[in-house]
């Protein structure tokens, strides 16, 4: 036991020994002639534009909060699909089907809710807010 | 070997960091951390305790813990956008309109 | 199979209705234009008008069903009672305030979500059902406290949900180490367990219990785990605060009521004393503090506070002495009921002298009230005379059965203080009608009364004078649903 745990220690010290002695042989060996262009940030060969700390479009947080729910929704579908054989098997599929059928049912009904007020439209038609 | 109690004790300084951040810091997104450090000390709790007594309804527990954790983390999000849409800043000390 | 099923669906029925009148509202206000969102106001007094009906037959039927995580005894629908009450009066509140908003449609919706919640806590038999319960009802109610989008209502709400978050990760922790300790969160199952459990796992559920009581603590805002109640009170949009004093509160208590049926008898701890110094602060300190407010909103939060203290007395009585605990745990049951009535009526007359999106909290502000509108007056001066507890009101009656049964389980000194306390309460509530009746006015504003808020006001106002005068159905109403407690 205690020795299979030698070859991971052994492994993490290589990485890591791999990672810092190649930093230093090319400290040792590289030219050092620093520019100010070399020191900005490269974003696929655009000119970086203002500074990153803007304030986001709220649209992002809100698609983001949308998200967390269902998201967390696959949490429950899981381990309902893990155990739907075995449930079947037992006969007692129906009941299982049911209780996340039910479960689907109300998040679709959060979803129906976002989806009819417009929110999940990423440009909002402000005159159209309601129908 | 690594038994119940070193499990028990990450929790319990989970939880006792997770009091402390609540207690000391201002930001109110910080204390939104906080609380949720709470939340994952109490299911880290949960199944601790199901995997020693080999009960699985701890496991089941922590999936509900998680989706309150996540309901609460939407609503009070969408809570703090208002306030800082109100007032430009989610420090708790400058948000005091009403005295107390 | 079907039996069972049937009986199932009709034990359930309340919160099964409001769940899906909630969804349904909450699809059709999506729909309607916004200015129309208002008329939803009538299918959600509808819905609660019915699930009223649904909670009194099975009240009247009362069959214990147990079944799974959820019980339906006579306390649940008792306390069923008490949140539909609160909620139907606090919706016909905000007909008047929340008209013209543009989120009117799911100011209903979430009303009817957060009663879900109440009804299902009280319908709890496992822990971690009552906690998503109250994650049901906190969630709706940290949403409609801040609804209205104004600078006050974005900070009491988010005040109400940092703190009401923070005290839901103690509520969970404390569930976390009962079930570490006894191997469930199912009441029956944690009282069997409990009754063996010695050494280590005792102290686990130990700990538990006051991580749980620390939590409702919070929910109930008894001090010391007050202080977020009165900002949040002023800030919320007024019906909003009157739910928040009577259902919310009534729905800590019930789960408050749970944890002492189901933990007092094998925890051995030193119950009636936490209680006591618990019930005895949040009387007193909430009554000083109550003293030297101008704001009637933040008077009222205080005075909340005092009457949660009120109500605490009746919950250290029912476990100092297990003869009487139907009788005070009944009382405690009357008084939530009684309270919410008043306090309601209180704020139903804040609502009415607050104009639109221009509340008139000041309590200065209602000097000349009774040159320009005596009968208001009246009904304010009797819910502040009720709140005090002076006969012939509900709040007397509803004081004197919590401190009969503190008397008769030999609580004397802590009688003793509640009666101090409503002495103290008097100033405060009396200085009200003095303003009312002998302060010369200044810019007198027209109170704006509409027929929904004078029916409020007329119903609250007559239930706390006949009840005050003819309490004693009810309180059998109440003596029996708490016959036979077991789990």
């Amino acid at each position: 036991m205690l020795f299979q745990f030698g070859n991971v220690l052994v492994f993490i010290a290589l990485a890591v020994g791999f990672v810092f002695i190649n930093l230093f042989i090319g400290q040792l060996i590289r030219p050092s002639v620093p520019s100010t262009m070399k020191g900005t940030s490269y974003e696929c060969g655009e000119e970086p534009v203002g500074s990153a700390w803007l304030n986001f479009n709220i649209r992002f947080y809100i698609i983001a909060l949308l998200f967390i729910i269902f998201d967390v929704e696959i949490a429950f579908m899981f381990p309902i699909g893990v155990v739907f054989k075995q449930w079947v098997a037992e006969g007692r599929g129906m009941i299982a089907l049911a209780e996340i059928l039910v479960f689907a049912l109300i998040l679709l009904f959060g979803l129906a809710y976002v989806w009819i007020k417009g929110d999940l439209e990423w440009v909002k038609k402000l005159g159209n807010q309601g129908k | 070997m690594i038994s119940l109690v070193h499990y028990l004790i990450v929790s319990i300084l989970l939880f006792c960091i997770g009091v402390a951040g609540f207690l000391c810091r201002r930001n109110a997104l910080v204390l939104f951390m906080s609380v949720e450090l709470m939340l994952n000390a109490a299911n880290l709790a949960f199944i601790t305790f199901a995997r020693f007594q080999g009960n699985p309804s701890g496991s089941v527990i922590a999936f509900f813990v998680m989706v309150v954790a996540a309901a609460e983390v939407a609503v009070g999000l969408a809570i703090l956008v208002l306030v800082f849409k109100n007032r430009s800043s989610v420090d708790v000390n400058e948000i005091s309109l009403m005295k107390g | 199979m079907t039996i069972l099923f049937l009986a199932m669906a009709k034990a359930l029925a309340p919160f099964l209705a409001l769940v899906l009148s909630g969804l349904l509202l909450l699809i059709v206000t999506a729909f309607l234009p916004k200015e129309k969102t208002r008329l939803l106001f009538y299918p959600t007094l509808l819905a609660l008008a019915g699930t009223t009906i649904l909670v009194a037959t099975n009240w009247v039927d009362g069959f214990p069903l147990e079944g799974g995580m959820v019980i339906s005894d006579r306390i649940a629908y008792g306390f069923d009672l008490v949140f539909l009450l609160s909620v139907f009066l606090s919706t016909i509140l905000s007909r008047e305030t929340e008209e013209g908003n543009a989120h009117g449609g799911e100011y209903y919706v979430l009303t009817l979500f957060a009663t879900a919640g109440m009804v299902l806590m009280a319908h709890s038999r496992d822990l971690l059902l009552l906690f998503i319960a109250l994650e049901i009802m906190s969630l709706s109610a940290y949403i409609l406290t801040s609804y209205r989008q104004s600078a006050k209502g974005a900070e009491a709400g988010m005040k109400y949900f940092v703190m009401g978050a923070f005290a839901s990760g103690f509520l969970l922790y404390g569930i976390a180490l009962i079930y570490g300790a006894t191997g469930s969160t199912d009441f029956s199952v944690i009282t069997q367990a409990g009754a063996g459990a010695t050494g280590n796992s005792l102290w686990l559920i130990r700990i538990g219990v006051a991580l749980l009581l620390i939590g409702f603590g919070f929910k109930i805002a008894a001090v010391p785990f007050h202080f977020w109640a009165p900002d949040v009170y002023e800030g919320a949009p007024t019906p909003v605060t009157a739910l928040m004093a009577s259902g919310v509160k009534a729905a800590g208590f019930v789960a408050l009521v749970r944890l002492v049926i189901a933990f007092a008898p094998f925890t051995a701890l030193p119950w009636v004393k936490i209680l006591s110094v618990l019930a005895f602060l949040t009387m007193t300190i909430g009554n000083l503090i109550a003293l030297k407010q101008t704001n009637i909103k933040r008077m009222l939060a205080y005075s909340s506070i005092a009457h949660a203290g009120y109500a605490l007395v009746g919950l250290a009585a029912s476990i100092k002495n297990g003869q009487i605990q139907e009788e005070a745990l009944a009382a405690v049951l009357f008084y939530m009921f009684a309270y919410s009535l008043m306090t309601i009526g209180a704020f139903a007359i804040v609502v009415a002298m607050g104009r639109k999106g221009d509340e008139v909290d000041e309590i200065g502000d209602y000097a000349g009230l009774s040159e320009h509108h005596p009968a208001l007056a009246a009904a304010m001066a009797l819910f502040m005379i009720s709140l005090t507890g002076i006969p012939p009101t509900l709040g007397f009656i509803g004081k004197f059965y919590l401190l009969r049964a503190a008397v008769s389980s030999g609580l004397i000194g802590l009688t003793v203080v509640a009666v101090l306390n409503s002495v103290i309460s008097a100033f405060y509530y009396l200085s009200v009608v003095m303003v009312i009746y002998f302060q010369k006015e200044k810019g007198y504003r027209l109170p704006q009364l509409s027929y929904t808020l004078l029916f409020a006001v007329s119903f609250t106002a007559m239930a706390v004078i006949y009840l005050g005068l003819f309490p004693e159905e009810l309180f059998q109403v109440a003596k029996q649903s708490f016959q036979a407690v077991v789990f």
